[in-house]
């Protein structure tokens, strides 16, 4: 049995058919093994997300097959994919997502529920998760309580509860300062580092780039070199070095963005958005 | 599920106004059930006091009549002197009943005129205030129909153009909307033109069967049980009120299962975000259902407690204000209701869930 945790091999998703007929992804082949973590990267739209739904099982492909320790998902029945989602994948999503009546702690115990754990035992599972995190002081806080960095710590423990060998994580970073967004790239290294686990993350955040093995960049649903890239001074995000991207010169040097308001703010006052000028 | 997150019990918890405003709601409709049975099982027991509380084990009737209070049945009373020759009688007495419509202090009211022999059977089994009929100008008159129109001891007032002065009120002598008037047989032979006759003759017998079959066969007229003319009274008045009560039951019981369904599709539809990552996170589709499940018969069981409250608080106000109305529910009844409550729920996680099992769980990564 080889170290692949998920794969997948000619993978292609259509939506609509004839004149408003979309390939939303077309042909990707991708391998995670186990410990690695896998950053895609690519502008809006590119078949950043339907991809995710793929790999989580969550979205049939129209052809192709997604492996995940060596089951191909593809061909599972609809009525075994939710087994397969509770205990096989961990997901990490961009707005956080936890389930708003239930506390920290209930949080990920019902993930845990879900898979099959119940009463004390996922209670104390949930407690040491979240008080290896941090959050030892939080167990019993609703979502609306809690800052965007412990909503999604809580988050990577209700992830990791059930030991999944996949972590699909979109945009884990959004909508969080840096050292905050620091600190969730470090745990979802740790996760794959530590614990073993694959972990494949959807994001704009160039910062990912550090705790990544392997960087992919998607665009038009198909994987590409990744030309030299620049961050967005006004948003943070990576993107393309490229002349139809929206650019700007200032005092000799040119800067990219990923959007004409981004670059119109900045030319507005660009002093603002470089640090060593601000 | 045992040791289980109650996710149901938490999102119905977590907006209490919400949560207030649909359990009355339920509540509502659960107390008006109640109360419409309560009112039907009033009914049930009013409609038939005379024929449990007279004293007699057999009702002769003319042929052909079946029940005391919707039937004139009329005949030759001298078919009470051959009932009490025989031997296993103890006792025959008879008895003139009408339905009349009276004036009272320029008010409609419908009553029963029961006419008996003083000291005989057939009169009012429990006097409240004053005594029992004892000359053809008296009258003894329910007592919640002498409180609805203001009428007390002492006072006079017509009857089928004739005056009688009321020395007594009795106690559990309704029929309903109706009351018992009692005056003497002969009173009553006088008002109704029928001098020498009998509605009904009231018999105490040793061996009712035997005597049954010798009303049948020797006298031509029709023997009946108190309880046969009783459950024919019953269904006498189930047949005129019991469809629109009925109806009326129905739709309250539509109307709380529309509210608990509702409150939990809008609650649904609030989260369903959070619905998606459930499903995404691996939920089954049963699952899902008792979620709703959860919330909807958490709703109804609150909902019933609240409306069992509202029943016996609106149960006392109508006693009080229409003492005319009795109600009436059993434990039976409140075990009914209580399972009414639990199927609205049922009926009424259906609509969320349904909702949620076409949401495709993809929908999390779609901001």
């Amino acid at each position: 049995m080889d170290d692949v945790a998920i794969r997948a091999e000619r993978l292609e998703k259509v939506f609509g058919e004839g004149d408003v007929q979309v390939r939303a992804v077309r042909g990707i082949d991708l391998e995670v093994v186990r410990g690695q973590v896998a950053l895609i990267m690519g502008p809006s739209g590119s078949g950043k997300t339907t991809l995710l739904s793929m790999l989580g099982a969550m979205l049939r492909p129209t052809s192709g097959k997604v492996e995940l320790d060596g089951v191909d998902l593809a061909r599972l029945p609809e009525s075994r994919l939710p087994d397969f989602r509770a205990t096989r994948f961990g997901f990490v999503f961009q707005d956080f997502n936890l389930l708003s009546s239930l506390s920290a702690l209930e949080n990920v115990q019902f993930a845990l529920n879900l898979a099959g754990t119940t009463g004390r035992k996922s209670r104390e599972r949930a407690e040491a998760l979240l008080r290896g995190f941090g959050l030892g002081h939080r167990l019993s806080f609703r979502p609306e309580k809690l800052s965007g960095g412990e909503k999604q710590r809580v988050a990577i423990s209700r992830a990791l509860a059930n030991e999944p060998s996949v972590i699909l994580a979109d945009e884990p970073t959004a909508n969080l300062d840096s050292k905050i967004g620091h600190e969730i790239a470090r745990l979802l290294r740790n996760a794959a580092t530590e614990e073993g686990r694959s972990v494949v993350i959807v994001s704009h955040d160039t910062r990912l780039k550090d705790i990544a093995d392997r960087v992919l960049w998607l665009e038009d649903g198909e994987f590409r070199e990744i030309n030299e890239m620049a961050v967005d001074p006004v948003c943070g995000m990576a993107v393309e070095r490229k002349p139809e991207t929206p650019h700007y010169q200032y005092e000799g040097q040119t800067y990219y963005f990923c959007s004409p308001e981004d670059r119109d703010e900045f030319a507005a006052e660009p002093t603002k958005f470089i640090p060593d000028r601000g | 599920m045992a040791g289980t997150v109650p996710l149901s019990r938490r999102n119905i918890l977590t907006d209490r106004r919400r949560l207030v405003i649909s359990v009355l709601g339920v509540a509502v409709s659960i107390g008006l059930i109640l109360l419409l049975e309560g009112l039907w099982g009033g009914l049930r027991v009013q409609v038939s006091s005379y024929e449990e509380n007279v004293g007699a084990n057999l009702f002769v009737g003319e042929k052909g009549v079946r029940n005391f209070l919707g039937e004139v049945s009329a005949f030759d009373s001298s078919a009470v002197d051959e009932l009490r020759r025989r031997p296993e009688v103890k006792a025959a007495w008879p008895v003139n009943t009408r339905f009349i419509v009276l004036d009272f202090h320029d008010r409609k009211q419908a009553a029963v005129l029961v006419g008996s022999v003083p000291g005989g059977m057939g009169g009012p089994w429990k006097i409240a205030e004053g005594r029992p009929v004892e000359a053809d100008d008296e009258v003894v008159i329910d007592r919640a129909l002498a409180r609805q129109h203001g009428v007390g001891l002492g006072e006079t007032f017509e009857i089928l153009g004739r005056r009688f002065r009321v020395v007594g009120l009795s106690s559990g002598t309704r029929a309903w909307m109706l009351g018992y008037m009692f005056v003497s047989h002969d009173a009553s032979a006088g008002l109704l033109r029928s001098p020498g006759t009998a509605s009904f003759i009231l018999v105490d017998s040793e061996d009712p069967a035997a005597t049954a079959r010798a009303v049948r066969e020797e006298l031509g007229l029709q023997p009946l049980s108190p309880d046969t003319v009783a459950e024919n009274d019953r269904r006498l008045f189930a047949g005129i009120f019991g469809g629109p009560l009925n109806l009326m039951v129905i739709i309250a019981f539509a109307a709380g299962t529309l509210i608990i369904a509702l409150a939990v599709y809008s609650m649904t539809v609030e989260r369903l975000r959070e619905y998606g990552i459930v499903k995404a996170m691996g939920a089954r589709r049963g699952r899902i259902f008792r979620i709703m499940l959860g919330q909807t018969t958490a709703l109804a069981a609150l909902g019933f407690v609240v409306g069992f409250g509202f029943y016996l608080a609106a149960s006392a106000l109508i006693t009080y204000a229409l003492p005319q109305f009795w109600s009436h529910v059993s434990p039976a009844v409140v075990a009914g209701v209580a399972l009414a409550a639990g199927l609205m729920g049922f009926i009424a996680a259906f609509v969320p869930a349904r909702r949620v099992s076409r949401l495709d769980p993809a929908s999390v990564y779609r901001g």
